[in-house]
């Protein structure tokens, strides 16, 4: 048993010096020690902003904008904004082949989920941004402060 | 008279099962080692660390799962490494339990940062437990492969 334990402690001094030197030398470093805050108004590390429901509204049918529902096609068939287009994180590295180029042509992009607690919209801008896609939003109160505000549902409308 | 050779049946299987747990384990670290935020953020999710506490394992622990998943199929430090991994998934079983008793809806982070990629929670529940197995396997029997 003294063996085994000598060999975990092998193991995961192993561990923390590669993961502190990779962390040193990677783009995506992170601070072990700091507290973690989820991303709740402008993320500069992600070039990510906030959006909220009425600027929404304005930018909706503007020239340039791209809206985006992150959530599963599924989701997205059985109702969604006017105007957004199915881009399900799940499937994301094909959609972004398909359809990456036009993104980049976009002023301004942004995406939604189902609601405040589903985070599948901040991945997607996430992955956007590290893709060099610019001015990316996320409407955080998604299809449920959407749907909650009495505005129009659309349907079975893929892109 | 002559000391009894074990058969090497038993090698095939004890090398079979540090191979699977092995792989599983490096193969589970990749994305959330290239993504230590993302993962923080799956973290975060569980709900069962204070906010201070998140990005200290979302650093270490896929490493962990690196160095020993590597250590176990190459042969080094086979009991420590096989510890250490069966470790993880009782912590991880835990983890997932507790969630799925309070009915907390969340992703697991196990093998990809992308939401949704999976499966769901029963499933991740038994594939973990069945993870165990080999897990086990190792810890008894290796010392006596080694012979």
């Amino acid at each position: 048993m003294k063996k085994t334990m000598v060999e975990v402690l092998s193991i995961l001094i192993t561990a923390v010096v590669a993961a502190l030197i990779f962390n040193q030398a990677s783009g995506n470093k992170i601070q072990a020690f700091q507290s973690y805050e989820k991303i709740e108004s402008v993320d500069v590390r992600y070039n990510v902003e906030f959006m909220d429901i009425e600027v929404l509204r304005y930018y909706l049918g503007k020239a340039g904008t791209i809206v985006l529902d992150a959530r599963s096609k599924k989701e997205y068939m059985s109702g969604h904004i006017p105007g957004a287009s199915s881009f399900s994180i799940v499937e994301f590295d094909t959609l972004f082949k398909e359809r990456g180029e036009l993104l980049k042509l976009g002023s301004i992009v942004i995406v939604y989920c189902a609601g405040p607690e589903c985070e599948d919209s901040h991945m997607l801008a996430i992955k956007l941004s590290g893709k060099g896609i610019k001015d990316i939003f996320v409407f955080k109160g998604g299809m449920e402060e959407w749907i909650g505000s009495g505005y129009e549902v659309a349907g079975k409308n893929i892109y | 008279m002559f000391k009894t050779r074990k058969p090497s049946k038993d090698k095939t299987v004890i090398l079979t099962c540090r191979i699977i747990l092995g792989s599983v384990f490096i193969f589970a670290s990749i994305d959330k080692i290239f993504h230590p935020e993302a993962f923080a953020g799956i973290l975060h999710n569980y709900k069962l660390l204070p906010d201070i506490l998140i990005y200290l394992p979302a650093l270490f622990l896929p490493w962990i799962e690196l160095i020993a998943g590597s250590f176990l199929i190459a042969g080094i430090f086979v009991r420590g490494s096989t510890f250490i991994l069966s470790s993880l998934l009782l912590i991880f079983i835990l983890a997932i339990t507790i969630n799925l008793i309070r009915g907390i809806n969340f992703d697991c982070g196990c093998f990809s940062i992308i939401p949704g990629e999976n499966g769901s929670t029963y499933f991740l529940l038994i594939r973990d437990l069945f993870l165990l197995i080999p897990g086990v396997l190792i810890y008894l029997y290796y010392k006596k492969d080694r012979r």
